[in-house]
């Protein structure tokens, strides 16, 4: 398997930021579930096509102070080597940026 | 005996997956080791469904480019034991071609990647219609304890004008060839007279002389195993 970390801060407050989690979930057509320590773990829908493996992301979110969120994103993928590894960063960035598309467009509605 | 061409070592066949792989791909990926090795925590374990899906993309993987993971069997029992091949992925928006390699935990350790290469990795890999062929033959000559030989001459396009050139290159008493369709009915028309219809997998003894043949018997494939 294939493992990837990656830091994140979101101009959000830690309860707004679960909730930008699971819509940018909902939009992808994912899943979203919650472990017992709170995290949300979200997972890719299937995509054999092409051979891809899904992806599968551990998000822990703390709060980084002054309305703003930090969140660990630990994402896994089945197999490995250089193709595997790159899917899953392109996979973790596109989902990242996602999240913080949805919480500018949070802060701005909202301001 | 399963279908396929054996591996370096025994023990195992290797042949592009069919329709009839579904419990075969269910006994590999559900394999406790397997499945935590493809589909780690926290994704969840492969469905009956996605199984079906991938079986699925491997056959139009080999349809659509002409090559693809094969599968190796077990040469006694049949079971799948692995799934090993090129197939095609998308990296940075473009298109690659990977090594595909998953084997059972019981099969591991057994150099069945070394021996499975140079079928996987050929300069050139066959269409599907050619490595079934290519198959065929193979267990033709190991029933028979025949040599089996590539001819180009056999790819599909084969006519009976053909055969003198390729009997010039082969000058045997008796030849097995093995080919296609529709072209092997053809040639059998051609040197006969006789409207003949190939069944795949079917087998036909000619006697030939002087660019004309005669047609000793024809045998259907439900015969022919057994």
């Amino acid at each position: 398997m294939s493992d990837r970390h990656q830091d994140l801060e979101l101009a959000a407050p830690p309860d707004r930021a679960r909730e930008i989690v699971r819509e940018a979930v909902a939009e992808l057509g994912w899943k979203c579930l919650e472990d017992e320590d709170g995290a949300l773990v979200v997972r890719e829908s299937p995509r054999l096509l092409l051979g891809r493996w899904p992806v599968g992301i551990k998000v822990s979110i703390a709060d980084a102070g002054g309305k703003r969120s930090a969140l660990k994103l630990c994402g896994r993928m089945g197999g490995f080597g250089p193709f595997i590894a790159e899917q899953l960063k392109e996979r973790m960035e596109e989902f990242a940026s996602r999240l913080q598309r949805q919480a500018a467009a949070h802060s701005a509605s909202s301001a | 005996m399963a279908g396929g061409r054996q591996l370096a070592g025994g023990g195992v066949l290797i042949r592009p997956p069919d329709p009839g792989d579904e419990p075969g791909y269910e006994l590999l990926l559900l394999d406790p080791e397997v499945s935590a090795w493809l589909r780690p925590e926290p994704l969840s374990p492969f469905s009956s469904a996605e199984i079906a899906e991938m079986l699925a993309d491997d056959l139009r993987h080999w349809r659509d480019a002409g090559f693809g993971p094969w599968v190796l069997v077990d040469r006694d029992d049949e079971e799948l034991v692995g799934r090993v091949g090129l197939h095609r992925t998308s990296v940075g928006g473009e298109l690659v071609t990977e090594l595909a390699w998953t084997v059972r935990p019981g099969w591991q350790g057994r150099g069945l990647a070394t021996a499975a290469r140079p079928v996987y990795q050929s300069p050139k890999p066959l269409p599907l219609a050619l490595a079934r062929a290519a198959q065929t033959a193979d267990i033709a000559a190991e029933h028979l304890k025949i040599v089996c030989r590539e001819e180009k001459l056999l790819e599909p396009g084969f006519r009976a004008a053909d055969l003198p050139r390729l009997l010039r290159k082969h000058p045997q008493d008796a030849l097995m060839l093995v080919g296609h369709e529709p072209d092997f009915s053809e040639v059998i028309a051609s040197l006969t007279g006789g409207n003949v219809k190939m069944a795949k997998a079917g087998v036909a003894l000619i006697d030939y002389a002087e660019k004309k043949g005669k047609l000793l018997w024809l045998v259907p494939p439900k015969l022919v195993r057994r």
